[in-house]
Order: structure tokens, then C-alpha cells, then sequence
């Protein structure tokens, strides 16, 4: 009897990489941007959607990609906006991977569209851990979670290209110092910019949407 | 949960392996994890030791090297390992640090049985 040992050396990403590459390939042929927006469950991904995509619908063609666990609460939501809605369901995944997003990206009407925004699985841990094909990942982080949660989680915010920081409106009400925040998410990632926004009361979106109509526009140069 | 998912990936990737090694019985999976994952080895390896029920996997030790994060300063070039969260240089303080180590996501080897007598 002997033993041996094998080398392998395979990268344990790698389909979920490969898949997400052929997304990202697609995309870039029908000049299409992707975002992927984690948050935890109740950060106000939705809302956010609702107020980011109403006002640019008469500018750019919008597909949501909309990633739960279960029900199509979300989706049905949306799908009084003036854009395309998909629903993806993990059934108990907290993440969404990259083969899932494909498939749901090639039955989209991809010659009509200018960009496609998935709404992760609420959850600041896996998703963040996936890429999915995406252009940017935008971290999505309300007041009401708490100003550390950026250190907590550094795997999203290393990763993000922006985060959103929803609910300014409920500073008042608690304990959350805005410069401890936005100094908690420049340790982790120095190059980030953030968002303080309001989607209940309209504030701050429009920076937020400058930035998303800039990210359009030098993926297209490209 | 997502150490599912990488189990599940870890467990296809060896066993394709050991196709190509009929006669061997696994023993060993060694996987190295760079720390900028939020992958935890205890969750892994359960996951590993469930999804790998009645697979040739089935009994094998799941082996994890974990690889610290390191990161070079753009401000001032020096290249060390960092304590996350904290991505800060360790000479000069700035914060714009590029990741040189830590996002490994890799099976290295795998140690199997063989009932053929060793060459060596």
C-alpha cells in the first residue's frame, strides 16, 4: 500500500467565474451595464430600486433582476415600474451565482435594454463572496444596521465600486454618527464613494444616480 | 452559508480528479483559503463531511491552509500583511492598499491510498 499525493491547483470559483464571464461578455456586445446591490434583508434595496429606475425610465431601458429566497412579493412590487422584472428564486440559498443570473440574463430582451440592476438576497455575507457577472457590486447600508457594520462585514465593501447609505432621515432617532460610518468604510476601502440617501423622503438620490448615469457612460466608452 | 456551495464545488472537484485514479482511495482534500473570504473552516468542513455522504469523497479529511491577506501601498509602495478590517499600511498609514494575498480560492492536492506498492 502506498500513498500519494495529487496536485490539482483548480480554482474553486472557477465555474461560477466562467459563467459569470460569459455574462459579462454578453453584456458588453449588447452595451448593456450590470449592477448587483447586496444589502441585509430590510436595508431598502427595493425602495431604492423603485427611486432610482422611476426617474431615469424616459432616459434608459431598465431590467430588474430580483434575487429571493422565497415569494414574489418584490418583484410584483416592481413590476408597476415602467420595466422589465425577473424574479430569481434561491429556494434557501442566501446568495445569488453566477450559472442562475445567466440564464435569467439570456431570456431578457437584451437588444432593448441599457442596464439590468439584480437585487441580491438580502444578506451582507455570501453574496458578496460571488461574483455574478456584474460591472459593479453596490453595497446598500441603512442607519437603522448600525455604523460599524462596514468593519463587520469588509468582504462587501472591499468589493463594492459604491455604497448607498439609505434611511438619513431616521438619523435623528438613532444612535448612528455619520462620520464614524463613513470613517469605518474609508478604512476598508479608501477609493469608495457613498451615497447618504432618503428614499422615503427623495433625498440624496440625485448624486446616486449621477454616479450610476457616469458608471453608463464610461462602460460604454469602453 | 455559502461554505455549501464551495463544499459542494470542492467535493465535484475531487471526485472528477479521482476518476482519473480508479484503484485510489482519497484520504485527504487540501484546500487553501485566503482570509479576505468570509469562509469559516468549521462550516466548510461540516458542509464537506455531509454533501460527501456515500461519495467516494465519503471519510476523507478536508485539509484547510488558511492564506493571511497581504496588500501593497499605492501611496508608498511598501508590501506587507494587513489585519482586516483595517486595510491601512503598515509604514506610511494610507488607506489605498492593493490586495497581494488573501483571495485564494484553490484545491492544492489531494493525498490518496494506493494498494500498488510505492516506487520509492
Amino acid at each position: 500500500m502506498s500513498r500519494l499525493t495529487i496536485k490539482v491547483y483548480r480554482n474553486l470559483m472557477g465555474a461560477n467565474d466562467q459563467w459569470a464571464g460569459k455574462t459579462r461578455r454578453l453584456l458588453k456586445q449588447k452595451n448593456i451595464l450590470m449592477l448587483n446591490l447586496i444589502g441585509s434583508p430590510g436595508a431598502g434595496k427595493t425602495l431604492l430600486l423603485e427611486r432610482t429606475v422611476r426617474p431615469l425610465s424616459r432616459q434608459l431601458r431598465f431590467a430588474i433582476l430580483e434575487g429571493d429566497i422565497a415569494t414574489t412579493r418584490d418583484a410584483k412590487r416592481l413590476a408597476k415600474l415602467d420595466c422589465r422584472v425577473s424574479q430569481l428564486l434561491t429556494g434557501g440559498a442566501c446568495h445569488l451565482q453566477a450559472k442562475m443570473v445567466h440564464y435569467a440574463i439570456r431570456d431578457l430582451p437584451l437588444d432593448d435594454l441599457d442596464m439590468v440592476i439584480v437585487e441580491n438576497v438580502g444578506n451582507l455575507v455570501c453574496p458578496a463572496e460571488f461574483d455574478i457577472g456584474e460591472h459593479a457590486k453596490v453595497a446598500v447600508l441603512s442607519v437603522t444596521e448600525g455604523e460599524d457594520k462596514p468593519l463587520k462585514y469588509p468582504k462587501l465593501f472591499r468589493e463594492a465600486q459604491a455604497v448607498v447609505l439609505t434611511k438619513i432621515d431616521l438619523l435623528s432617532h438613532v444612535p448612528f454618527r455619520l462620520t464614524v460610518c463613513l470613517n469605518a468604510i474609508r478604512q476598508v476601502n479608501s477609493r469608495l464613494p457613498v451615497f447618504p440617501v432618503s428614499s422615503t423622503q427623495g433625498k440624496g438620490l440625485n448624486a446616486w444616480i449621477r454616479w450610476l448615469k457616469t458608471r453608463r457612460d464610461s462602460e460604454n466608452r469602453q | 452559508m455559502h461554505e455549501m456551495s464551495i463544499a459542494q464545488t470542492i467535493i465535484q472537484t475531487a471526485l472528477a480528479e479521482m476518476k482519473k485514479h480508479p484503484t485510489a482511495r482519497l484520504k485527504t482534500v487540501r484546500v487553501v483559503v485566503g482570509l479576505q473570504h468570509a469562509i469559516v473552516p468549521e462550516n466548510l468542513r461540516f458542509a464537506f463531511d455531509v454533501l460527501s455522504r456515500d461519495t467516494p469523497a465519503e471519510g476523507a479529511t478536508l485539509a484547510i491552509q488558511t492564506q493571511p491577506v497581504a496588500a501593497r501601498c499605492r501611496c508608498c509602495g511598501w508590501t506587507g500583511a494587513i489585519q482586516i478590517p483595517m486595510y491601512a499600511c503598515g509604514a506610511c498609514g494610507a488607506g489605498d492598499m492593493e490586495l497581494t494575498a488573501g483571495n485564494e480560492l484553490y484545491l492544492e492536492n489531494l493525498e490518496v491510498e494506493t494498494d500498488e506498492p510505492s516506487h520509492h
